[in-house]
């Protein structure tokens, strides 16, 4: 029961990272119809961002995952202007190379800025356990699940109740229609790609202090992503916030209860039976 | 001179070319980097197929590759059979994987298709670390036997220990691969491929079994991936389960999207141009992976149609020939 109950846990806050980078990559896809790759890569800046404003310059962890999240997503305005908008007439798979492109160069830079070294970002919360039930939970985990939640409903907030928002929504529901009311569709890619990217680097800050941080710890999280979306349907937001949810507790509680030693497998494998069962993902439409 | 009695002649000259390498060429070094080139053009074609033909962007194209490798390895490693129906058996192994991985994923289009397949490669590349009692495990094989000699008629026995011999070989398998991937595109089937690639909707109104045919062209694709993997086992001689990994898939899709996107000639450019240049900017090894990212993005914003569309469009260009550019060959 107690391991159940940690794994349960773990499951959560991991999931919740996931749908994280799962709800920035469905957004930009919604808008933009480029299967962004490099999004993980942009987490793992976003991880490096907070980690040298919380070592070097002691900046309070918070308030470094929030300049990151800033940061990355001037950095996402700039990817879309200069990278995804000039090949935005052109076929699907050439927006996904295009993101392979970035995804190396996001890579290789920062292994020669940083080297390949595993760094852990230092936290206040880390040495604080709570026990609950008998599982043993360190404090920061707890408020990764905390920052996790409250970064969905300032999502939700901002595609419900804005006028930007809501032109977001509109160009990735009907796009034709969106733009013949008079919404740039340019300034919403661009508006799309800074909020993915700053989601993207939420989820880098907030993984951060768990996992390690390291030059290719984005391919993972990525392809767990798209596991997600696939599972959730594109272009779904709720999807993506469960299907990161039950990703994250599929994976925690095999690794738990069959072996640990496959981890990254069990995401893979339940991907294949739900789309050998349901080819259109367990909430998708027709496609 | 029409354009199509220089393209005739173009490709006699290419191969006359290729063969009379070894004859021009005593350093061991680029003989090496032309039969790597070689090999990997054998998985572009592959790739070529799938991405060019159908449209459809596979990265499980490693793991089929990595299946061919490791079936021909183990046979001739395990059970010391002879290499030739081992080969035969890696093109089985690889459309088998095709047939397998194609079942579920082919049922997906667009990225949905795109990270099935990813997730499928990554199942298999796992299970050839974890099985050791298979596979090796990490440690991976080691000493994989050169091609066993192979018993001509009215020639004799051709032995493969040279390298230019080996050169012959994966330049015959390449050849091969070209002429098959060629005869199946012009056929009937080939236009039922295109067909389903400008408009699968319209395509399968009008009859055309759009899975089955995407299924084929799996198959396939897979079946010559496996021969590739099957030849690249046996020229390093090492086989490890990085071989069947994401970073095949990615090489192969580059060498296509480099060297020309559903074209005959392109895929082949694409891996001697990129088999051959990082060579040259060797000194750069911590930078090689940054100039990959750069040229994928600048290839794909400047030159979507890669270089062989390129050299096409001043080709036509230069001719003021009236024909407008298409954008498949």
């Amino acid at each position: 029961m107690e391991l159940f109950l940690q794994q349960v846990a773990n499951g959560i806050m991991v999931g919740g990272v996931y749908g994280l980078v799962a709800l920035g990559l469905t957004l930009i896809y919604g808008v933009l119809y480029i299967p962004n790759f490099a999004l993980g890569h942009q987490a793992m800046i976003g991880a490096y961002i907070t980690f040298f404003l919380v070592s070097l310059y002691r900046v309070n962890y918070f308030l470094a995952v929030a300049i990151a999240m800033a940061v990355m997503a001037l950095l996402g305005v700039a990817i879309e202007r200069l990278i995804f908008r000039p090949i935005k007439d052109a076929p699907h798979v050439n927006g996904f190379i295009a993101a392979f492109g970035l995804l190396f160069l996001l890579e290789s830079s920062s292994l020669i800025a940083w080297g390949a070294s595993y760094r852990k970002i230092e936290t206040a919360y880390d040495s604080q356990v709570l026990t609950i039930l008998g599982a043993h939970l360190p404090l920061q985990r707890i408020m990764v699940v905390v920052a996790v939640i409250v970064i969905f409903i300032a999502i939700q907030l901002f595609l419900r109740r804005t006028m930007a928002g809501a032109a977001l929504r509109a160009v990735s529901q009907q796009r034709e229609a969106a733009l013949l009311v008079g919404i740039d569709g340019d300034r919403v890619a661009s508006l799309t790609m800074a909020v993915g990217s700053a989601l993207a680097a939420a989820a880098g800050g907030l993984i951060g202090p768990v996992i390690l941080v390291f030059p290719t710890m984005g391919s993972m999280l990525i392809v767990k992503a798209f596991v997600i979306i696939i599972l959730g349907g594109m272009g779904s937001v709720a999807g993506a916030i469960v299907g990161g949810f039950l990703l994250g507790l599929v994976e925690s509680l095999a690794s738990g209860f069959i072996s640990p030693s496959y981890k990254d497998l069990y995401a893979f494998l339940f991907l294949v039976i739900v789309l050998a069962v349901r080819p259109t993902g367990l909430f998708g439409r027709a496609h | 001179m029409t354009a199509r009695q220089a393209r005739w002649l173009l490709t006699c000259g290419l191969l006359g070319l290729g063969v009379a390498v070894p004859a021009l060429i005593s350093n061991t070094y680029i003989l090496h980097l032309l039969v790597m080139s070689c090999i990997w053009a054998i998985l572009a074609v592959s790739m070529n197929l799938m991405l060019g033909v159908t449209g459809l962007l596979s990265l499980a194209h490693g793991a089929l590759f990595g299946i061919g490798g490791y079936t021909s390895a183990l046979l001739v490693v395990r059970t010391g059979m002879n290499f030739w129906p081992a080969l035969g058996l890696a093109a089985v192994a690889g459309g088998l994987g095709g047939l397998v991985i194609g079942l579920p994923t082919l049922r997906t289009r667009g990225p949905y298709f795109v990270i099935s397949s990813l997730c499928f490669g990554l199942v298999v590349q796992i299970m050839m670390d974890k099985w050791e009692d298979l596979t090796f495990g990490p440690l991976g094989i080691t000493s994989i036997p050169v091609a066993s000699p192979l018993p001509v008629p009215g020639i004799g026995r051709i032995t493969f220990e040279s390298l230019p011999a080996q050169y012959y070989l994966v330049l015959a398998v390449l050849i091969l691969a070209v002429f098959l991937v060629r005869r199946v595109v012009d056929s009937r089937v080939g236009r039922a491929f295109h067909a389903i690639r400008v408009n699968e909707d319209l395509a399968e109104a009008l009859g055309v079994p759009a899975m089955r045919l995407a299924l084929l062209a799996f198959v396939l694709s897979g079946m010559i991936a496996g021969v590739a993997g099957s030849l690249y086992a046996m020229y390093i001689t090492y086989l490890n389960p990085s071989d069947a990994g994401f970073w095949v898939s990615l090489n192969g899709i580059l060498f296509v999207v480099v060297g020309g996107v559903g074209t005959v000639a392109g895929p082949i450019v694409g891996a001697f141009v990129m088999t051959i240049l990082p060579e040259t900017f060797r000194l750069f090894e911590e930078f090689r992976l940054l100039i990959f990212g750069l040229l994928l993005i600048v290839v794909i914003i400047f030159f979507p149609q890669g270089i062989v569309g390129g050299v096409r469009r001043f080709w036509r260009f230069a001719r003021r020939s009236p024909e407008r550019t298409t954008p498949h060959a």
